[in-house]
């Protein structure tokens, strides 16, 4: 098992009022892609967050373990280093810092996690090339600041660019296809989709299908109110594209109804 | 009282300082109150101690007060005036209206007393229920002086959710020359309460001049909301200084917006605090210089609490000699954090022999804030104009459409039509005389 | 710069040692006057130095007007008054005692004389006071000055070939008189202000650039301070002449061993800059700071200022600010021919208990004559970092523009970060644009980086390079490497 959470309770940080998953479950496998999938104000966005260590949500209750390890008890740092990689909902501009100096010292950062040996400015250009044309990124991205002056867009690109660089084991993808044109999209697929092999794991985020018709998840969940109220296969993407969450959620609320 | 001590002031400058403290004085001997007398003296001892400001001042560096001290200004009784002869000066607007001659109150030149909600006391407070001012340090000299000369103020306090349904119009009206007019206004607005305050000064013939000293306190509570429009236009050889000051408490609006058109020598300083958190401000100003003109407009913004907006948008057009100041300062204490202040002051110059002069300042001593200031002078973009004349309108007037789009920009945040109109129209009218 | 250096400096910087690593002291036979100031001394270092009538009469004129004045506290700097009677006003290497007939026979007599331990100070400095050495940073010129005297000027020969003249300031007066004597002063003139008054009054040594007509100095020239006595001040004048059609590219550099009591620093420098020619001023100054509480360090108060004299003239400054308790520093630009340009690029670190107010003055008195002045702060610890500038614009100046540019950053929450800038406009035509930002280092910013495997303290050193980067990118490469590393080890334990 590489990622297991367990009835996993979270609030945002100092406001117990504000409790937004109340004992979520889940289990990726190696290889797996797992899709979850919400509406609005599911917890879907706190879910990445607190599982990349965000210090914005805190841990009332349950449990998170990544390779057999505490996750909620590592710093972010570390967890990136052991292979947790998150695509940011709304990637951050560092202005003045260079890609290329930012993807170096996190590259290294990673190796050095791993034992290998860190890679000079050369073999390091050379390696971030290959993944440019991958993506089929700027040329002179490398050269440009993080995210400064990128469209909304090229910030997601540059997000799964950093991604196949860092070649971690469990990529979680927020939203990723939020704000991207059609075109744009299949650019993202396309990187995931050549990134996915059997010792690495995605979960996909995302409140729409539309993204998961590029990269088919083995599993889908419904995420609302804090838990996962149904699970299922690639079918479940059908079901809520005809029937939207207005009936799964009733269906649920009409069981915790019942059982009351 | 000795003078031993006195600091270097040029004989001018003395002789309007020993002027203004013989009114005082005169005042003292018409008074009965021990208290009241002694919160002159403490002043006037203040005020010799520290004499009037010279340009090796800081905060005077930009403001030469030589022309006032040619003048030699007196307390006067207030001439008789008609409402025919204050007609012009209205605008065509529901409000409250107070009037004042020479700083005393008319009650027939008023009206709009059946606007008045049961909720407003209006009252022309004795000195001794008007709040002291703080004579610290180093005092600024009209603060002293309005102190000094102290003798009845206006007090408005609106209660608790209550909300003025029309604007409150005060009208002061300068009619004599070497007349000196001290004004007190003090104003508090309890929790969720709104008012509008419309502040005109205006003279009633050219010519004669007279010095305006006035001081205003507003305290704003929870959740109130004050708005406010100062409009200045006396005549070009009158005198105007303004301090007021500003506390607003927790999620409390103020917003303030000063149009200085008149004077010869003018000048309205802001002291604003934001005592509580997610407190709003927007402080605005307009300047419009011609002649000899000293335009003089300054803030000085503290963020006291956490979670506060301030904005800023001050604006100066100065023509033929005249010459424009702004000076502001946002402050940000320890602990005040999430604070978002923006203060932008822009300036065009219109002659040669203009000037403008511009110190935004920022003052942080917290570190998760979003502070910001920006200042820009120049004179009008030769490509509009010319996109204009382009377009078949006249050089004259593309240049006044221009400049006359740049200076009302600050007004935009006036939410009332009918006000906005009013201002539009009085600034559009010196700008075509110029 | 570029992205290669940036790569490579991270990692150095990675490795990095703690402190201030300036902070030793050279054990050296001295020659150190009492404790003291009064008519006497100044006569004494003018005699010490042998020097002629009018130079002397030049320092009996600042100090008889320095009498005159007041300690100025306008800065935003807290400071007691300082005890001038406390001070020594001269001290030097015993061997340099002899300086001045070893150096009327140029540097290479000189250099054979130079104190072993002092040569071995500027050694562990990496200041290269042997012209012949074959180190990396042979491709520039310097002159090296301990305490009060100029104790190594290097390849002095080379310069001389094309005409320039690059020697200690004592050796000017000496040597070039009349030129001395036309500039000095004619900038920053004795009565300027407090401390040029008082450095006009005991200037102890210094560097003088004269770049002839039509030459542009192939190399960097350099000087570097080092305050080593304690209870010493140092009183440096820098002269630096650019003829018509020259070029030159001036670094200077500074340290000083740790104390525990506040060491004074008020050096004056004048650019002339004639027409077409350019200057660029460079400097990293990372005097002794002080303690934690900044109790030791050096008060740094410098009037630096240059005149753009003829047409297209331009002169460029670009500080790094990192060192010293106070700074209190404002290199500037008299603007006088027509299309002249001024530029000032400045970073400014503060940590601990330090204060800087620092920034520009730009006077614009010639047509289109253009500045631009790029200014970050850094506040971190428990200092004060504020920015002061004027930039003027005379009725004179036809078409003048400005561009200026503040940013603030602040670490932490208990530093203050300033922004005082004074803008005067007196013609219409002119054009000045003003921006100004505080920001901070964001938890968004920190996490992202975090979320990437990056530790929180080498993030803060990236965004902070990054925050730096517009103004590095004006310094000498080697200046720019040295002047990150500054910033990575002054920031040590200011976050967490």
């Amino acid at each position: 098992m590489l990622l297991k959470v367990e009835n996993l309770h979270a609030q945002v940080a100092e406001d117990e009022s504000k409790q937004i998953l109340k004992g979520l479950n889940l289990e990726v496998k190696p290889g797996e892609v797992h899709a979850i999938m919400g509406p609005n104000g599911a917890g879907k966005s706190t879910l990445s967050s607190v599982l990349a260590g965000r210090e914005d949500y805190e841990v009332t209750e349950g449990h998170a373990t990544f390779d057999g390890e505490d996750l909620l008890e590592l710093d972010p740092e570390d967890r990136a280093r052991k292979g947790v990689f998150l695509a940011f909902q709304y990637p951050v501009e560092i202005p003045g810092v260079s890609n290329k100096l930012f993807m170096q010292t996190a590259v290294n950062a990673i190796r050095e996690e791993k034992g290998l040996p860190a890679l000079d400015m050369f073999d390091f250009d050379e390696y971030a090339q290959s993944k440019i044309e991958l993506l089929n990124m700027r040329k002179d991205l490398l050269d440009r600041s993080v995210n400064v002056g990128f469209s909304g867009g090229e910030k997601k690109r540059n997000d799964i660019f950093q991604m196949a660089l860092l070649e971690p084991k469990l990529c979680i993808l927020d939203e990723t296809d939020s704000g991207l044109d059609i075109d744009a999209m299949k650019v993202v697929a396309n990187g995931v989709n050549s990134l996915r092999s059997e010792d690495r794991s995605f979960i996909v985020v995302t409140h729409y299908q539309r993204l998961l018709n590029y990269i088919k998840p083995d599993h889908v969940h419904v995420l609302y109110d804090g838990k996962i109220i149904k699970s299922g296969g690639f079918e479940l993407v059908h079901e809520l594209e005809e029937k939207g969450y207005d009936d799964i959620i009733q269906a649920h609320n009409a069981i915790q109804t019942n059982s009351k | 009282m000795t003078l031993a001590a006195t600091p270097k002031m040029s004989p001018a400058a003395r002789q309007l300082l020993d002027q203004l403290v013989a009114e005082s004085q005169k005042l003292n001997e018409q008074t009965e109150a021990e208290a009241l007398i002694e919160k002159r003296q403490a002043a006037q001892e203040k005020i010799l101690s520290q004499g009037l400001p010279t340009r090796k001042d800081e905060d005077w560096q930009y403001t030469a007060l030589m022309p006032l001290f040619k003048h030699t200004f007196e307390v006067k009784s207030a001439k008789s005036v008609t409402l025919t002869e204050i007609q012009p000066f209205l605008p065509e607007l529901d409000a409250i209206r107070l009037t004042f001659i020479d700083g005393v109150f008319s009650e027939e030149l008023s009206a709009g007393f059946d606007f008045i909600p049961e909720a407003l006391s209006i009252e022309m407070a004795d000195a001794d229920a008007i709040q002291s001012i703080n004579l610290a340090e180093q005092a600024d000299a009209f603060q002293l002086m309005n102190e000094m000369l102290l003798d009845q103020g206006l007090t408005l306090s609106l209660e608790k959710g209550q909300a003025l349904q029309v604007p409150l119009h005060i009208l002061h009206v300068q009619t004599q020359s070497e007349q000196l007019i001290n004004l007190r206004t003090q104003i508090d607005l309890a929790e969720n309460s709104e008012m509008m305050l419309i502040q005109q000064f205006v003279s009633l013939d050219d010519g004669q001049s007279a010095l305006v000293n006035d001081l205003v306190k507003v305290t704003v509570a929870d959740n109130a909301r004050f708005k406010q429009i100062v409009l200045q236009d006396m005549n070009a050889d009158s005198f105007y200084f303004a301090n007021q000051f500003f506390e607003q408490a927790a999620s409390s609006v103020i917003e303030t917006n000063y149009v200085g058109l008149g004077c010869e020598i003018s000048r309205h300083q802001n002291y604003l605090m934001m005592l509580g958190e997610h407190a709003e401000s927007m402080q605005n100003s307009i300047g419009l210089g011609t002649g000899k003109q000293v335009i003089d407009s300054r803030t000085s913004t503290t963020h006291q609490a956490a979670h506060c907006d301030s904005r800023q948008l001050h604006k100066l057009v100065l023509d033929d000699q005249s010459r424009g100041v702004f000076n502001g300062m946002i402050h940000v204490v320890k602990g005040a954090q999430k604070t978002d202040g923006q203060m932008d002051n822009k300036n065009l110059l219109l002659s040669k022999t203009a000037k403008v002069d511009a110190k935004p300042q920022l003052e942080i001593y917290a570190d998760d804030v979003k502070c910001s200031h920006g200042c820009a002078s120049g004179q009008i973009d030769e490509q509009q104009v010319f996109y204009a004349q382009a377009r078949g309108i006249r050089k004259a007037d593309a240049l006044q459409l221009i400049t006359r789009a740049f200076l009302l920009e600050p007004l935009e945040s006036v939410s009332n039509l009918a006000l906005r109109n009013w201002l539009t129209e009085i600034i559009s009218r010196k700008l075509a005389k110029q | 710069m570029s992205e290669a250096t940036q790569y490579q400096e991270i990692n150095d910087l990675l490795s990095k040692n703690k402190g201030y690593k300036e902070g030793f002291y050279t054990q050296t036979t001295v020659e150190t006057f009492e404790k003291g100031l009064n008519e006497t001394v100044v006569r004494a270092i003018s005699a010490k130095k042998n020097e002629p009538q009018w130079m002397l009469d030049f320092r009996l004129k600042a100090f008889e007007h320095w009498k005159t004045m007041k300690e100025p506290h306008w800065a935003k700097a807290e400071y007691e008054p300082l005890d001038y009677q406390d001070y020594s006003y001269y001290s030097a290497p015993d061997c340099s005692a002899c300086g001045d007939h070893c150096q009327t026979d140029g540097a290479d007599a000189a250099e054979p004389e130079m104190d072993p331990e002092v040569a071995k100070a500027f050694a562990a400095l990496g200041v290269p006071v042997y012209g012949d050495e074959t180190s990396e940073k042979t491709n520039i010129a310097v002159d090296a000055i301990f305490d009060s005297v100029s104790v190594s000027t290097t390849k002095r020969e080379d310069l001389a070939k094309l005409g320039i003249i690059f020697c200690s300031f004592s050796e000017a007066v000496q040597d070039y008189p009349e030129l001395v004597q036309k500039y000095l002063g004619s900038v920053v003139p004795y009565h300027d202000n407090y401390f040029a008054a008082l450095n006009s009054a005991v200037a102890s040594d210094g560097t003088f650039v004269y770049i002839p007509e039509g030459v542009r100095s192939p190399i960097d020239l350099s000087t570097y301070f080092r305050i080593n006595e304690a209870k010493t001040g140092q009183f440096e004048r820098t002269i630096l002449i650019a003829e018509k059609d020259s070029y030159v590219s001036y670094l200077e550099g500074c340290s000083a061993p740790v104390r525990d009591t506040y060491q004074l620093h008020a050096a004056v420098v004048e650019v002339i800059v004639h027409e077409n020619a350019e200057v660029k001023y460079s400097t990293v100054q990372n005097w002794y700071p002080g303690d934690e509480d900044c109790e030791g360090g050096i008060l740094n108060f410098v009037t630096k200022r240059g005149v753009c004299e003829g047409a297209n003239s331009k002169l460029s400054w670009t500080q790094a600010e990192t060192g010293s308790a106070i700074t209190w520093k404002y290199p500037s630009c008299v603007l006088k021919g027509d299309n002249s340009i001024g530029e000032f690029y400045s970073v400014a670190l503060t940590n601990r208990r330090q204060q800087a107010d620092t920034g520009t003055k730009m006077i614009h008195i010639g047509k289109n004559t253009r500045s631009t002045i790029i200014s970050k702060g850094l506040s971190a610890g428990k200092s004060d970092n504020t920015y002061r500038g004027l930039v003027k614009i005379l009725p004179t100046a036809e078409g003048a523009r400005n561009f200026t540019q503040c940013d603030s950053m602040l670490i932490g929450n208990q530093c203050g970060a300033h922004t005082f800038p004074y803008i005067e406009v007196e013609n219409p035509t002119a054009k000045m644009e003003h921006e100004a930002t505080t920001s901070r280092i964001g938890e968004d910013q920190l996490f992202y980086c975090q979320q990437r495997g990056i530790s929180e303290q080498d993030a803060i050193s990236m965004i902070v390079n990054g925050f730096c980067k517009e103004v590095f990118s004006e310094l000498p490469l080697e200046f720019a490497q040295e002047a990150e590393e500054l910033l990575a080890v002054s920031l040590e334990g200011s976050v967490g």
